[in-house]
């Protein structure tokens, strides 16, 4: 500590040093961002952990049967699609996008292929070849397509509201430039009907543009937010300015670290800005006040002045980041990777700030001229604000049993609400209902069976091993079974296409719609499959999946789901191995992960705070005190969220490890400034009266910033974000109001292990005149 | 000493583009309608070919294909080919039948003949064509209608080039005439664009690369391997790699004899009676 003191007290003598190295630091990390650029990362799935057993199996799956750059465009006509002129838009759309660069095959309403058979001949045609013009055309196309497995359910919806049209692109096409002209060119269609675009790279694509444009958009309000609050509180331009710069600097740094070390921008990293603003601000703040508080006491020489501001707070303002840097630190034991990306980003920009408020602000308060006591000392401390805690202070003081009983009661009324917190692990949650993604998927939920897909891979170990009537049998049992499950739409597989096959051959006679026994008539059946058999089979016929489209389903009917059909596979289908892969089951073998990344998180992060105020403190029980706050908004978080049935997700799981980083700052400084009071010759409630109407006033204003700053969440893309936003928002509320009340309340219960002295975080090298209250003793 | 020079190099000027006429005396057209005529596929008269498809698809699993490829060709007649599924065993017996006719404005004629079914079936479909033969990189349009390239493609000739080939047995570089083709409006084909690699001396193709829409280059056909059979030249090993996605097949022309062959081989009707062992098929 007097290290410290001494490395400040030559910050105060040798400012332009730090001005200086502070200006290269940032030139620095400008260049870097210049130079490097900052990548954006928006692939949901490759954010998943690596070694999840479904994430594996997944990943397993794609490798093996290759993914294809798939683009759905649908359009939907209130009434109905079979009219002649949503028929023509479909024809030309479907030409158009053909005639697109890059793009490699189109399947839609009017280009789709009709395959049927007669006695002498197997017919592929498109199923439009020209837009039918009478009633009697249409309903004839309507008949022909919607009697086709193929394409009902798929291409054109069974209700005939809709149509997809399914694009594939080449190899080696610009992607990005794809989703755009091929969304230009679909768009230009709408009216009456509306427009759809959905899939893997559409979604890839929202959500990085949107994930930009958040930046973009919520850093402005951030600013604006956070110089309103300064200015309120100080009234004056450097209250305004030194923390402003420090979040700033520390921003920009933030940013410049990314760049080099290659850390992309993703859809967790949006509310990382708002973080370090937010709590960037709250070390400038806490000193600022500090400062104009020993201003207030009439003090004129302003190293004196400086030495005791610094002198009292850079231990606070060291804890606090230290602490909030572990707190964020705790997103280590996250389950994706932008999470810890996050959690690390975070802690290196908190301590970037605490560097730049313990030697920036005070190199620029060593040159500015000290302000002029707007307030003296009583002032200070009787402006309303102060006046207004004192006064809860005050009553709270007279009955802390009550407000102690109240307090737990509250919480514990929350607390019965946890068990009922719902969990959401599918990724696309994540984004709002005004997501272009998510309209689409609703779309294809309510029109084409589903938007999510559940997979079996089907194994034999050998060549043409899926030629065996056998497996084929167990394979086209599986699909009738998974066709007979609620919100399961419709289904792929090789005994589907096998037995259309039998069909077709036969005269497209329904008789024959089965699999035949003899191996060979398999085998040759498959000669006359012209297209590409994709994931339902390899090219040896070795392996094959039976692909099912899920209409969006919530947690507990997901995991119902895989129950459901893992216990099917087990005791029916023993032809080959099987195994249930897909999005549907990465989704369901999340929920237990991501509740247990909550528990470890959140324990972790407990953890070390404890053990930070336990060596701060050292008195165990007090510790156990300081985190009243912690635990009062954690609990209070996830009772309200079970209340409002905000679920417990990818994004709000980070919740916990924010809360105890920031929550343990208001901790931090009540009991320091507390215990500063005590030791000074204070009663217990005088010096928590006088605690209030001081430190208590930097964390109404710091609990202020953040809730405001993160207030500017609500206005996200992301709904994920949205949630995230104001459940910030009312952990610092319940955080600061817990440190303001509910800790000294328990406080003045006056248990004996309080009486016993408790060791101070950096008490001021020299008694400064300040830190005499008005209300002292020797001044009466 | 500089007008001497100048001389030399005028005189090469003129004697190299006196071979470049002589090279290039024909079109690009009319050199791909050369080309047309040669090849296992597109001499006049029956033959007998062996192939076997090693077929290595794009999820690097690979399977090996053989069939029996009985062709006809006669001037003012439809080309004829019969194939018959040699290998693996479950298709043994299937056969694939393809009779082009003359008139370019016409299409081409698909049977298959399903032997466990004893059903033989005509392919009435435009995709059809298009599909990839017997599973491999190969379309069933350039199975049946050989690499007659001027039907859908006009050409350009853009340069002569040295290609390293294994040509009648030796290891060495060949001349090649390289045209680009371009699609001919009102055609359908999967390729807008390709560029033809074609032996000066013998107008065999040997090499072919087609582009995609974005022009990149997509399907690679190189005739690796060039022997001469009853004094014609034609490929042994054919190699079709499908650049993009990653797959790859490998014909291999084994057994092959001329065969004096009745129209009615060709007849859709006369399928399910085929006697393999009547073309020592050994069966």
């Amino acid at each position: 500590m007097r290290r410290l003191l001494k490395f400040i007290s030559w910050i105060e003598r040798h400012p332009w040093l730090i001005f200086g190295a502070t200006g290269l630091i940032t030139a620095l990390f400008l260049i870097g961002i210049a130079v490097k650029g900052l990548a954006v990362e928006s692939d949901i799935i490759n954010f998943l952990p690596k070694d999840n057993p479904a994430v594996v199996a997944y990943r397993q799956a794609r490798d093996t049967y290759g993914s294809s750059d798939l683009f759905i465009v649908a359009l939907k006509h209130p009434e109905t699609i079979f009219n002649t002129a949503t028929l023509a838009k479909f024809k030309e759309l479907e030409a158009s996008l053909e005639a697109l660069p890059g793009v490699d095959s189109v399947s839609g309403p009017a280009s789709a292929d009709l395959i049927y058979g007669t006695e002498t001949a197997i017919v592929v045609e498109e199923a439009m070849a020209v837009v039918p013009q009478s009633p009697e055309a249409i309903a004839l196309y309507r008949e022909r397509v919607l009697k086709d497995r193929n394409l009902r359910g798929l291409i054109v919806a069974e209700e005939g509201r809709a149509g997809a049209i399914i694009i594939r692109l080449l190899p080696g096409a610009d992607i990005p430039a794809m989703v755009t002209s091929i969304g230009e060119l679909a768009e230009s269609y709408r009216g009456p009907e509306q427009v759809f675009k959905a899939g893997v790279e559409v979604l890839r694509i929202e959500a990085g543009n949107s994930s930009i444009s958040d930046i973009q958009k919520l850093i402005p309000f951030v600013f604006v937010i956070l110089v309103l609050i300064l200015y309120l509180s100080f009234h004056s331009v450097r209250g305004v300015l030194l923390p402003l710069s420090v979040v700033v600097l520390s921003t920009l740094w933030t940013f410049g670290t990314m760049a080099f070390t290659n850390q992309p921008i993703t859809p967790f990293l949006v509310v990382m800005p708002i973080l370090l603003i937010a709590i960037g601000a709250a070390d400038g703040i806490h000193i600022l006040n500090k400062y104009y508080e020993d201003v207030a006491s009439g003090e004129r020489d302003r190293r004196r002045v400086l030495a005791s501001t610094m002198a009292e707070m850079a231990t606070p303002v060291i804890l606090t980041s230290v602490t909030t840097a572990a707190g964020f630190l705790g997103l280590l034991t996250s389950l994706m990777w932008p999470q810890r990306s996050l959690g690390v980003l975070s802690a290196v920009g908190i301590l970037y700030a605490m560097l730049l408020s313990l030697t920036l602000v005070p190199a620029l308060l060593s040159v500015l001229p000290l302000p002029r006591p707007r307030l003296r000392q009583r002032a200070f401390e009787d402006a309303w604000l102060s006046r207004l805690l004192g006064g809860v202070a005050n009553k709270v003081g007279r009955r802390p049993v009550l407000v102690s009983v109240l307090a737990v009661a509250t919480v514990f009324l929350l607390a019965l609400q946890i068990p009922r917190l719902a969990i959401e692990s599918q990724p696309t949650k994540f984004l709002g209902d005004g997501s272009e993604v998510v309209k689409a998927t609703h779309v294809i939920d309510e029109e084409f069976g589903g938007s999510l897909q559940l997979a079996v891979d089907v194994r034999t170990g050998k060549r043409d091993g899926l030629k065996d009537p056998a497996v084929l049998q167990d394979m086209a049992e599986l699909e009738a079974f998974l066709l007979s499950l609620p919100h399961v739409g419709t289904v792929q597989s090789l005994a589907k296409v096998v037995m259309q096959l039998n069909e077709t051959l036969h005269a497209s006679d329904p008789a024959f719609y089965a699999i035949p026994d003899d191996p060979r008539m398999l085998s040759q059946l498959l000669l006359l499959y012209s297209g590409d058999l994709e994931n339902l089979a390899l090219g040896d016929f070795s392996r094959g999946e039976v692909v099912a489209s899920v209409a969006d389903l919530d947690t507990s009917d997901t995991l119902e789901l895989v129950e459901e059909v893992n216990t099917y596979l087990q005791e029916n289908f023993d032809s080959a191995e099987a195994e249930l892969v897909g999005t549907v089951n990465i989704i369901a073998a999340l929920v237990p992960a991501l509740t247990s990344s909550q528990v470890t998180s959140l324990a972790v992060a407990m953890a070390v705070a404890l053990l930070i105020m336990r060596l701060l403190l050292r008195s165990f029980m007090v510790s156990l005190i300081s985190l009243i706050p912690l635990a009062f908004a954690i609990v209070g978080e996830f009772g309200i969220m079970s209340l409002t049935q905000t679920p417990l997700d990818f994004i709000t799981v980070m919740l916990a490890s924010i809360a105890v980083g920031v929550g343990i700052d208001y901790s931090i400084h009540f009991l320091t400034r507390y215990y500063h009071e005590v030791k000074g010759g204070q009663s217990a409630s005088a010096a928590y009266e006088k605690t209030a109407r001081t430190v208590g006033k930097g964390i109404v204003y710091n609990a202020l910033a953040i809730t405001l700053s993160f207030a500017v969440l609500l206005l996200s893309s992301f709904r994920g974000n949205v949630n995230f936003g104001w459940l910030v928002m009312l952990t610092m509320i319940i955080s600061s109001i817990s440190a303001l009340v509910v800790i000294p309340s328990v406080l003045l219960l006056k248990p004996r292990f309080m009486n016993k002295p408790v060791r101070l975080p950096g008490a001021p090298l020299e008694p400064s005149a300040v830190a005499v209250s008005p209300t002292h003793p020797k001044l009466n | 000493m500089r007008k001497a020079l100048l001389t030399i190099f005028g005189a090469l000027l003129f004697l190299s583009g006196i071979l470049l006429a002589t090279a290039q005396s024909l079109s690009a057209d009319e050199i791909l309608r050369e080309a047309a005529q040669i090849g296992p596929f597109s001499q006049d008269g029956g033959r007998l070919n062996v192939l076997t498809f090693t077929i290595t698809d794009d999820d690097g699993t690979t399977v090996e294909r053989s069939f029996a490829a009985i062709s006809k060709q006669e001037a003012a007649q439809p080309d004829k080919l019969l194939i018959y599924f040699l290998e693996p065993e479950l298709d043994r017996g299937t056969m694939f039948l393809a009779i082009d006719p003359e008139d370019p404005t016409e299409k081409s004629k698909l049977w298959l003949y399903l032997s466990a079914f004893g059903q033989v079936k005509e392919l009435v479909s435009d995709q059809d064509r298009n599909a990839g033969f017997g599973g491999s990189d190969l379309q069933n349009d350039q199975m049946s209608g050989g690499f007659d390239l001027s039907k859908d493609y006009s050409g350009q000739l853009v340069a002569e080039e040295q290609l390293s080939l294994r040509w009648l047995g030796q290891e060495g570089a060949r001349t090649v005439l390289k045209i680009a083709l371009t699609q001919r409006p009102g055609t359908d084909v999967d390729f807008p664009t390709a560029s033809v690699w074609i032996d000066e001396e013998t107008f065999l193709i040997v090499k072919i690369a087609y582009n995609n829409t974005l022009d990149q280059v997509e399907q690679i056909i190189d005739m690796d391997d060039v022997i001469a059979f009853e004094g014609e030249v034609e490929p042994n090993v054919v190699t079709v790699r499908s650049v993009l996605k990653g797959g790859q097949t490998v014909i291999t022309l084994g057994e092959r004899s001329k065969l004096d062959l009745a129209d009615d081989v060709f007849s859709p009707e006369n399928l399910s009676g085929f006697e393999p062992e009547q073309y020592g098929l050994g069966i």
